[in-house]
């Protein structure tokens, strides 16, 4: 080998020699990089484990919380207002609850927001709001579709422009939300309201994660706010039941008073030994069997609405000649001294049913007394009989032109005890129609109302053709007969 | 039995418990005037001053709560009222009103006649 040759190779040898030591040494770097590396991973970890804990601590510690204040008593308005409260700012910038109502109104209990300034402007917009049941978002989304909700984004203003109205665009846009979770409240199967969560002022963002914590309060919430409710129907019954009570006592006092002073003005002519005015004798006993008369019926309505309560009571069919039965309760209201005119519209061929005569008669005095009883004023009660050959329906109308019934009373005319014209004392227990119902459904039929404008109601008791028995082939329409 | 000591006035919905009382007050010697509701009432205290009323409370048209609170604020002297009622709440209803006193119904007839001879002297 030459000289320069030799010299080439060591040169080239310690080349590679550095080479190695250099790469020796990176080597030992990232060793030395990589247990570094481990030591901050582990530590880390350990860190993120802690912090994990703790929010679970945390959580806990707020569940235990809520859970404390809301078995502190059943009045859920004030609850859920102390509930928002913990709920911000630990939690999230805005919370709300919002409960579903009887009239199908989903309206806002409780409200919090970390800014109070936004927080009155809510509130002063109104605490109550309604919103469309079909929105494609929030609450009523979350009530249709019984799931919880998160969104880390803002709100679509597509969805949101069509669903609400200017106000409550003006709060949406005044809260800004960017991120928010709705949460059903859900007891026995139902979806009684929502709770919603809302982050606005930090950037931080709902997870999915975070619905656990909201849905694991919703339950609590829901339970509460069932529990409540649940007690303050109890109350409403026990309250109604009440006044019922004291209604029906003196409803039972006015004929024993009549009764028992009549009873006793006898007596007192006798003590007197004063037989002379016989007419007078004759006039308190008959005032005497009507007001034992009253009795009679207000006892029965009251041993109807029991037999109701205990599903006992039932109608006993048989072959009615349904026209002449209208017609005997025409003709006796006829004969009541009073400022009405009550006449009856039929068909000269009588409808014959099938049907229980003394239940059935009951309903038809129920009807024509009501009429009578509220139009103070008189005017003319009409009822009207007739067999739809279209629709295979016997219809008998009852129209009076009396004070008709308000609106708001309009859905609960056939509750049970229930009056339209309490104030007016006009008398009754609020027990006619209701029975009157009842008895029609037990025979197959129904009754409705309507309420004209021009005042009065009508009421139309309707019965399936196939009651009749033996279908007259000459039945006659338009109604020439009347009574 | 009495002379005509002076007018009472009966008001009441019920048709018999007036009756009944008016023969009862009657045959006592008292004059009866009766109203079936407290306008029909308004209308004869203009006419007549009875010396004691009795009053029914709950009577459609005007009930015993309005004809007290408008009998009161006509001018002169006003006759003592007794509260008539079949209503639990007798007595609360008499307060109300600030009656003189109160009969519950059903009533018997010589308790009737007592306290009215109590007021009219």
């Amino acid at each position: 080998m030459e000289p320069s040759g030799q010299t080439k190779l060591l040169e080239e040898v310690e080349q590679l020699q550095s080479r190695v030591t250099t790469l020796e040494e990176t080597l030992m770097q990232c060793r030395l990089e990589k247990e570094q590396f481990q030591t901050a991973l582990g530590q880390s970890e350990a860190h993120l484990k802690l912090a994990l804990d703790q929010t679970a601590q945390k959580h806990l510690v707020f569940l235990a919380e809520a859970s404390k204040v809301l078995a502190a008593t059943l009045d859920y308005e004030t609850t859920l207002k102390t509930i928002t409260r913990l709920v911000v700012p630990h939690l999230a910038d805005f919370c709300a609850v919002d409960l579903l109502q009887k009239n199908h109104v989903i309206e806002r209990v409780a409200i919090t927001h970390i800014d109070p300034v936004k927080e009155a402007l809510v509130l002063r917009k109104g605490l109550i709001r309604t919103f469309d049941p079909n929105t494609s978002f929030g609450p009523p989304k979350a009530l249709r579709t019984g799931q919880p909700e998160l969104l880390s984004q803002p709100i679509e203003s597509s969805a949101v422009n069509s669903a609400l109205n200017s106000e409550q665009l003006a709060i949406l846009k005044a809260l800004n939300f960017h991120s928010y979770i709705c949460a059903p409240l859900v007891a026995r199967g139902h979806s009684l309201g929502t709770i919603t969560f809302g982050l606005s002022e930090s950037s931080r963002r709902y997870v999915p994660s975070d619905l656990e914590l909201v849905q694991e309060l919703a339950l609590r919430i829901a339970q509460a706010v069932d529990n409540a409710q649940l007690y303050r129907e109890a109350q409403e019954a026990i309250h109604m039941r009440e006044e019922f009570l004291s209604l029906a006592a003196h409803e039972l006092k006015t004929p024993l008073t009549g009764l028992r002073g009549y009873a006793q003005l006898l007596n007192r002519q006798l003590d007197k030994g004063d037989l002379s005015d016989l007419a007078r004798f004759r006039r308190a006993l008959d005032s005497i069997l009507e007001q034992s008369d009253r009795l009679t019926h207000l006892v029965s309505r009251l041993l109807d609405v029991s037999r109701l309560d205990l599903g006992w009571l039932v109608i006993q069919p048989s072959v009615t000649d349904l026209t002449g039965l209208v017609e005997g309760v025409v003709r006796l209201a006829q004969a009541n001294p009073n400022k009405h005119r009550v006449i009856l519209k039929a068909s000269d061929i009588p409808l014959v049913v099938m049907l229980d005569p003394i239940r059935f008669e009951q309903v038809v005095i129920s009807l024509v007394d009501n009429a009578i009883k509220y139009s103070p004023e008189g005017g003319q009660v009409e009822l009207q009989l007739d067999w739809l050959r279209d629709s295979d329906t016997i219809t008998l109308r009852v129209t009076d032109q009396g004070l008709g019934i308000p609106v708001e009373h309009r859905q609960h005319i056939f509750d049970r005890f229930y009056q339209a014209h309490r104030g007016a004392y006009l008398g009754g227990m609020g027990l006619g129609l209701h029975i009157a119902q009842q008895i029609v459904t037990l025979h197959g039929g129904q009754i409705t109302a309507e309420f004209p404008e021009e005042g009065g109601t009508h009421f139309i008791v309707t019965l399936p053709g196939n009651l009749i028995y033996n279908a007259p082939l000459n039945f006659t329409t338009p109604l020439d007969k009347e009574v | 039995m009495k002379s005509s000591t002076g007018e009472v006035l009966v008001i009441d919905d019920d048709d018999t418990i007036r009756e009944v009382i008016s023969l009862t007050l009657e045959d006592e010697g008292y004059a009866v005037l009766t109203a079936p509701n407290g306008a029909v009432a308004l209308e004869l205290v203009y006419q007549s001053q009875p010396k004691l009323i009795l009053l029914d409370m709950r009577m459609p048209v005007m009930d015993g709560w309005a004809f007290s609170e408008a009998y009161r604020q006509l001018p002169g002297t006003h006759a003592p009222i007794i509260v008539l009622t079949a209503a639990t709440d007798a007595t609360l209803f008499a307060s109300q009103i600030q009656a003189d006193s109160c009969l519950p119904k059903p009533f018997d007839l010589n308790q009737l006649i007592e306290l009215v001879e109590r007021y009219i002297s």
